[in-house]
């Protein structure tokens, strides 16, 4: 068994406090080895010195922050949450969209008819007929 | 949700997780001030946050995914404490120091400056903020076998800085 196995396994039996399967051999290589007597140590020092290092939120943290959250929920009455499920938002936004396109045809279709009534309304077209013109050129004028 | 209601659940949760997010990046940063203001930051953006917290993504996973990302953005952007972990002079002489250094809060600090930065974030959400390795892998979006190799590789080096400093 090497070191960093033996040592990665120490340091899971730290945070769980399992039993480890080999037992016996982790105990007798970690009673034989210094390195992985040494990583063990330190391992439980750093533990309780973190234990005594653990402190509490400064007060005035507290105040400045609770404040801060009530003069913003006061202050920006857009900013409230519409708290709306992710499907409802985008149902909605497909409605909207079929509506408009909806919209936009009927309008259109309406549009047609009444360029169509206003065709149909119109006074009848009155046809002039007419000779067409012929220009006859002279015949030197042609040879040039 | 009425505005009181809606404030009283900010501060049911603020005060469930500061301690822990104040912490973490109090030692994330090692400055008082700074490791203040992010904990201001992450709690302003979890109270205007319009994401829904439920079993995906639980409200403690979500704060200290965000405090750790805040940590790590402003320890690249300045550099300082990488730098302070190449810093020869101060660890050479620092056995000297050690002498006059009684208090274990600079102790631990002195040790944690000096490792990689996700190297300390894991060793603290681990040993400061006790969270699980279930919540540590959700925390870093990794799996669990990465957390207990991560977590043995950090103590191993932190161990390794301490006996550097402090001797054994
Ligand atoms: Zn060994």
């Amino acid at each position: 068994m090497n070191c960093d196995y033996i040592q990665e396994k120490l340091s899971a039996f730290l945070d769980r406090g399992e039993s480890f399967e080999d037992a016996d051999g982790v105990l007798s290589h970690l009673y034989g080895c210094n390195e992985c007597k040494a990583f063990f140590t330190s391992a439980i020092k750093l533990r309780s010195l973190a234990v005594r290092d653990k402190v509490t939120a400064p007060p005035e943290l507290d105040d400045s922050l609770l404040r801060e959250v009530k003069k913003r929920r006061k202050v920006n009455p857009l900013s409230y949450r519409l708290r709306l499920p992710v499907y409802v938002i985008s149902a909605a936004a497909v409605f909207l969209l079929v509506l408009s396109f909806t919209f936009g045809y009927l309008m259109q279709e309406r549009v047609h008819q009444r360029e169509l009534k206003a065709v149909l309304q119109a006074p009848p077209a009155r046809v002039v007929y007419s000779m067409p013109t012929q220009v006859v050129y002279p015949a030197a004028l042609r040879q040039q | 949700m009425s505005d009181p209601e809606k404030i009283g659940e900010f501060e049911a949760v603020y005060n469930k997780h500061k301690a822990g997010i104040y912490n973490f990046c109090r030692r994330m940063l090692s400055a008082g001030d700074e490791g203040k203001d992010v904990v201001r930051e992450v709690f302003l953006k979890f109270f205007q946050s319009p994401a829904s917290f439920d079993g995906e993504m639980p409200v403690k996973v979500w704060l200290y995914r965000s405090a750790r990302n805040r940590c790590l953005n402003i320890i690249r952007d300045n550099g300082k404490l990488a730098r302070e972990g190449e810093n020869g002079d101060e660890i050479a002489g620092a056995n000297s120091a050690a002498d006059n250094l009684h208090d274990e809060t600079q102790i631990i600090g002195r040790v944690l400056k000096r490792l990689p930065a996700d190297y300390r974030g894991i060793l603290i959400l681990r040993e400061w903020d006790d969270l699980s390795y279930e919540e540590i892998a959700r925390t870093l979006d990794t799996t669990i076998s990465a957390v207990k190799s991560k977590l043995f590789k950090a103590r191993k080096q932190a161990g390794e800085v301490y006996r550097k400093l402090f001797g054994d």
